[in-house]
């Protein structure tokens, strides 16, 4: 590491953002009014954003943290009912625009919050309907319907791939059936090595990741992660945790495997739902820092981890959001008494 | 036994509620009812109590109130049937019946 007065011998500097500095720079930041040090290691913490106007879960998330985007969940009633619902997220607040046209849940999302696909759902749907920023439009439908599956949440919407999931009245329903949009229609390709729904993912058309969930007849949970290079799906090395209703967010070299449920007996033990979240570096996972709910079926999306958030997740009102933060800069209060 | 936890209610106003100053500090774990969790004898987690104007509670009255909300969402949950759905399909519709949470000291 360089020696701070290598690097900066007349004084600290004054800038306004954060960007560009090198590791063991001091300076102040006018915009935040602290002086900031940049370490050299990062470190990922869970922080608060706001909150849904409409609580849910299962529903289809897409962009980012500072231009998110979730369309149809399911909201707690007598029955939980379905919603079209859609809304989109500017970093702080989450604003309502124009429904789906069909209510969906266990639906996944593909793109960003003014380009994105809303596809499949329960109970067992093949549609898919695309979002301009202000309108959603149905068009071409799965080859096989799906619920519970998940995608590659930062493809866009002539580019993605949904993978896994169930496609009733089959039985048992879940597959590993991976299909390819191109922004006209659907083509099968190459199946998962594990068939299961529930599961996590997040990438891009070509560089995609899938890991965790569930199987059942007979039940079975899984640390499985698996890659996706365009065509093929490849066994990587796996979550430490057993997890299925988890979130999942990021590239397929800098994914997140956010919250969700864990099993030591039986499905129905719900004691265990987790805060936390590992980290994907393209090769292995690591414990990061938990966020600071626990939660499952929650919404998430984000084209990295530092891009990432959740919002939502089962239960009675769950409408916070969380906003994944990665940071290699330390700050001290310095702004003056006046 | 010294503490390891201290409990507080304080209401999530979103955005600035938790920041990477606080969750790069400390750990705070939410839970039913707006009950917070922090260190306790921890000088960050004191001040961010202090930001979020929270309500210190003891353990035992924290657990109170996340009990009350838990059994709220087990009520809720018993109570979203479907005709016809058996056990395992309403797990899998809804995930499984939420459970007791035990706060620890």
């Amino acid at each position: 590491m360089a020696n701070y007065e290598d690097i900066k011998p007349i004084g600290i500097r004054t800038s306004s953002d954060n960007t560009g500095k090198t590791t063991g720079q001091v300076w102040y930041n006018s915009t935040e009014e602290k002086i900031k040090y940049k370490t050299g290691t990062s470190k990922r913490v869970f922080v608060s954003g706001g909150d849904l106007n409409t609580a849910r879960w299962s529903g289809a998330a897409a962009g980012t943290n500072t231009a998110g985007l979730l369309a149809g969940g399911l909201v707690q009633s007598f029955p939980a009912v379905k919603v079209g619902n859609a809304e989109v997220y500017d970093g702080t607040s989450w604003t309502e625009v124009s429904d789906l046209n069909t209510t969906a849940n266990f639906n996944t999302g593909i793109g960003t919050s003014t380009a994105a696909l809303s596809v499949g759902g329960a109970p067992g749907v093949a549609l898919n309907e695309s979002w301009n920023g202000s309108s959603w439009t149905e068009v071409a439908d799965l080859n096989a319907v799906r619920q519970g599956h998940s995608s590659s949440n930062s493809g866009t919407t002539t580019a993605g791939i949904i993978f896994g999931g169930q496609s009733p009245p089959a039985s048992p329903d879940y597959v590993g059936l991976t299909e390819s949009w191109n922004g006209s229609s659907w083509t099968e390709v190459g199946d998962l090595n594990t068939v299961r729904s529930f599961l996590g993912g997040c990438g891009t058309q070509t560089a995609s990741l899938a890991f965790g969930g569930l199987f059942n007849p007979p039940i079975a949970h899984y640390t499985n992660t698996e890659s996706w290079n365009g065509s093929s799906w490849t066994e990587v090395n796996d979550l430490a945790t057993k997890r299925a209703y988890l979130a999942g967010a990021g590239s397929s070299t800098d994914a997140i495997a956010l919250g969700g449920l864990t099993f030591p007996g039986a499905p129905t033990n719900a004691s265990n739902i987790i805060d936390g979240v590992e980290h994907f570096d393209g090769t292995s996972w690591s414990e990061s820092n938990p966020m600071n709910r626990a939660r499952y079926r929650g919404n998430s999306a984000g084209a990295a981890s530092s891009s990432s958030f959740i919002a939502g997740g089962f239960g009675l009102g769950f409408a916070a959001t969380e906003e994944c933060v990665v940071s290699d800069t330390i700050s001290a209060e310095s702004k003056l008494s006046t | 036994m010294a503490k390891t936890y201290q409990y507080c209610v304080a209401e999530n106003w979103g955005k600035g509620f938790i920041e990477f100053e606080d969750s790069s500090k400390f750990t705070i774990r939410g839970f039913p009812g707006n009950v917070w969790r922090v260190p306790a004898h921890n000088k960050h987690a004191n001040l961010w109590i202090n930001k979020v104007l929270g309500v210190v509670k003891t353990k035992d009255e924290a657990q109170s109130i996340v009990n009350t909300e838990v059994t709220t969402e087990q009520t809720s949950w018993d109570g979203d049937n479907v005709e016809g759905e058996t056990s395992e399909e309403k797990i899998e519709r809804l995930g499984p019946r939420p459970a007791d949470i035990t706060l620890e000291e």
